[in-house]
């Protein structure tokens, strides 16, 4: 009987003590303070991923009046003409830019058997309607050799100017032999 | 002894709080951050690189059209002709000043009952004629050369057996190997791989 008799007060004070600490006393963040903390943890990781996944896309390069560079690509209008003296010694090339986009350069590649590779970058603003002439350093190619020209013209990538390459827009040369004067 | 049961006072367990939260933060951004965007970035080191270089099938020159991909069965040369992605090339206004990325290209010749060999191509590398050894097309260049956007190269590959097909595997500057290129099946050379 004693031993009922102590069993009931030990469930009696446990019963109690869980009363006071459990249900009584059981407290938990305000509902404002969850839904701040929830709003904080989305915008974090929103911010996160925002920052990784704009690694993974291209630098955007736009050019006025045409929005995406590459649609300006489509409007550079140009013609060349390579001259080597023989055995190659001096070298030009003169580009007549014939459309309404600007050209800032000129990428020159030498064709070779089984090989396609850049001579020169030519960085001189050839405006629309204008000829320049580009002298090229001596031993890049010599007459009959064959060179692919690809315009570079330049746009904006949000406040940095940036040179674009329209590699689809090439223009294919023979280089000829200059005339002596 | 129920009413004598006593806890960490308020102002105890706050500090204990506030210092498991600076704690906390020190950990993430000295180790668990650097980690992430560290693995983050490895992983998509080869984003850009996937389809960068593919093998070119006809090369004209001078009215010619040169096929290069293909081996030669009594020297067992192995020709093959690598051409990087024309792609609109951002850059500085300063055209000339170098371009600080560099890729160079893993080539994998596999033979019709499936063995495979590796050879590496490094921009610079010292060409060799020898059997094992890698070429450009030229046997004038030195050295080897790796296609730059919109170019092609074209190496011979010396062996001792005959491989069917190659392939071409993007490698970056910190040495990472991206993932196959392209793929193209060497037949028998109708022209000299000994220009």
């Amino acid at each position: 009987m004693k031993v009922i008799k102590n069993l009931r007060e030990k469930i009696f004070k446990h019963q109690f003590t869980m009363d006071r600490m459990g249900k009584v006393n059981k407290k938990g963040l305000s509902p404002v303070i969850a839904t701040v903390l929830l709003i904080s943890i989305a915008l974090v990781l929103a911010v996160i991923i925002f920052l990784w996944a704009r690694s993974f896309v291209g630098e955007a390069v736009s050019k006025e009046k045409y929005g995406r560079i590459e649609l300006a690509c489509a409007d550079i209008k140009f013609r060349a003409e390579a001259f080597a003296t023989s055995p190659g010694y001096a070298q030009t090339i003169d580009v007549v830019n014939d459309g309404n986009v600007p050209i800032y350069g000129v990428d020159i590649r030498r064709k070779d058997v089984g090989t396609i590779e850049s001579v020169k970058k030519f960085d001189s603003t050839i405006g629309n309607g204008k000829t320049q002439s580009i002298n090229v350093s001596s031993s890049s190619f010599s007459v009959n050799d064959e060179l692919q020209l690809t315009p570079i013209i330049v746009g904006t990538a949000g406040e940095t100017k940036k040179t674009y390459t329209c590699t689809d827009y090439s223009v294919d040369v023979k280089v000829q032999e200059a005339q002596s004067s | 002894m129920k009413f004598e049961k006593k806890g960490l006072s308020d102002v105890i367990s706050t500090v204990l709080i506030i210092m498991l939260t600076v704690v906390s933060i020190g950990i993430l951004a000295g180790f668990v951050v650097p980690f992430v965007a560290n693995s983050l970035n490895q992983g998509s080191e080869c984003l850009g690189y996937n389809n960068y270089f593919k093998f070119q099938e006809f090369l004209e020159y001078k009215g010619n059209k040169g096929y290069f991909n293909c081996y030669e069965e009594n020297s067992k040369l192995h020709g093959t002709s690598v051409g990087a992605l024309k792609i609109g090339d951002v850059s500085d206004l300063d055209l000339n000043k170098t371009n600080a990325t560099q890729i160079d290209l893993n080539l994998v010749f596999v033979s019709a009952n499936g063995e495979s060999t590796k050879v590496e191509i490094r921009k610079g590398q010292a060409s060799s004629t020898a059997v094992g050894g890698v070429r450009m097309l030229k046997t004038s260049d030195a050295f080897l050369k790796v296609p730059e956007n919109g170019g092609v190269q074209t190496y011979v590959y010396n062996s001792d057996k005959i491989y069917s097909a190659v392939e071409v595997y993007p490698v970056l500057k910190n040495g990472k190997v991206c993932e196959k290129s392209d793929r193209i099946t060497l037949t028998k050379c109708a022209v000299s791989l000994n220009v």
